[in-house]
This record gives C-alpha cells, sequence and structure tokens, in this order.
C-alpha cells in the first residue's frame, strides 16, 4: 500500500471512529443504548484480534533482529513513567475511597467531569478504537 | 489545594509519557516508546487475550458504565 493510501486510509478511519464516538457519546451511561454503542465497536476489534491470535505464537517473543527485548537500563525512563502512572492511580484511588474523591481525583473521576463535553467524550471514544486497533492490527 | 497538586502530578505524569514517546522517536526507535511496550505485552497468545479483554473493560468501564 502506497503512503498516500496509508494516509487516506487513516483519515477515513479517523472520522469514522470519531463519528461514532459523537453518536455514542450521546447515549446515556447504565443504559441499554449505551451498552449497545460499546458491544458493537468490540466487533470489528475482536476480528482484528483473532486474526492477530492467529499470528501470534504460544510464547512471548523476546525480542527480534531489529529491536532486542526492553531492558531496565535503556528502557528505564519509560519504565519509571509507567510506574509512576500506576503508583499515582492506585494511590489517588485509596486516598479519594469515602468522601475525598474531590481532593484525589483517579483517571476515572478526571474522564467524568472532562466527558460532560460531547466533543471530548467522542474524543476518549475514538481514542479507545484506536487503541484497539493498535493493539491487535497484526 | 490537594486537588490542585494531584492534577499537577497526573499533568506531569502525563507529559512525561510524551517525553518517553519523543525520545523514542528520536533515537530511532532504540529506546523503547510507548508502541514498544504494547508490542510487547500482546507478543503471546495469552498476553494479546489478557489485553483484548482489558481493552474490551476499558470502553465498558468509561462509556457503558
Amino acid at each position: 500500500m502506497t503512503a498516500r493510501r496509508q494516509a487516506a486510509r487513516l483519515v477515513v478511519l479517523s472520522v469514522a471512529a470519531y463519528g461514532y464516538g459523537y453518536w455514542a457519546a450521546g447515549s446515556r451511561p447504565f443504559t441499554a443504548g449505551a451498552d449497545a454503542f460499546v458491544a458493537v465497536a468490540f466487533a470489528p476489534v475482536a476480528v482484528l484480534g483473532a486474526r492477530a491470535w492467529m499470528a501470534t505464537p504460544a510464547t512471548a517473543r523476546t525480542g527480534n533482529a531489529s529491536r532486542p527485548a526492553m531492558t531496565v537500563g535503556r528502557d528505564r525512563f519509560l519504565l519509571v513513567v509507567v510506574a509512576a502512572l500506576v503508583v499515582l492511580e492506585v494511590g489517588t484511588y485509596v486516598a479519594g475511597v469515602g468522601h475525598a474523591r474531590h481532593d484525589f481525583p483517579t483517571v476515572s473521576s478526571i474522564y467524568d467531569e472532562l466527558a460532560r463535553w460531547r466533543t471530548l467524550k467522542a474524543a476518549f471514544f475514538a481514542a479507545w478504537l484506536a487503541l484497539g486497533y493498535g493493539l491487535f492490527r497484526s | 489545594m490537594t486537588r490542585l497538586v494531584v492534577l499537577c502530578l497526573w499533568g506531569a505524569a502525563v507529559v512525561a509519557l510524551l517525553l518517553a514517546e519523543l525520545a523514542s522517536v528520536r533515537s530511532g526507535r532504540r529506546v523503547a516508546g510507548v508502541g514498544e511496550l504494547l508490542t510487547r505485552l500482546t507478543a503471546s497468545r495469552f498476553r494479546l487475550a489478557v489485553v483484548f479483554v482489558g481493552w474490551m473493560w476499558l470502553g465498558w468501564h468509561f462509556f457503558a458504565r
């Protein structure tokens, strides 16, 4: 596939994901409609996941010719950042149990505040779809 | 005040994640970026299945529930 076709495909997929996300963002959580929007979004990613499953070895690949396995030494910064994110999420969750959630916002509570804007919620939905696409296209 | 500090910590963590990705790009992917991490997370069928369930849960948690 040429670079131009790849770019065009990316634009079409992005617009479709955002459009669907905007549609889905109009649904109210805890309703059958919201459940349906999410369930329908599972389908194309499940197909990708099944294809990736077929193409993936049963045991983990530990490295490849172009790049060896991740190591604590070389990839320290990324690993520290990911660990910090996990500690922050767990720490704020535990600290906010009870009535202190406002003072100790977690990812979920920050999202809840941002998702009041439909355009932002649509962007989050599209990002979630993009994550699924990126994770499972083999 | 506590809220502001925690929000700043979240902001700093997100910026650090972006910097890690930028460092990866600038090093010609010799240093791992987010994409590399995700590739490693799905490097076997078991991990792939776990990540898929995690991805589904993420969507359900944020958009349906």
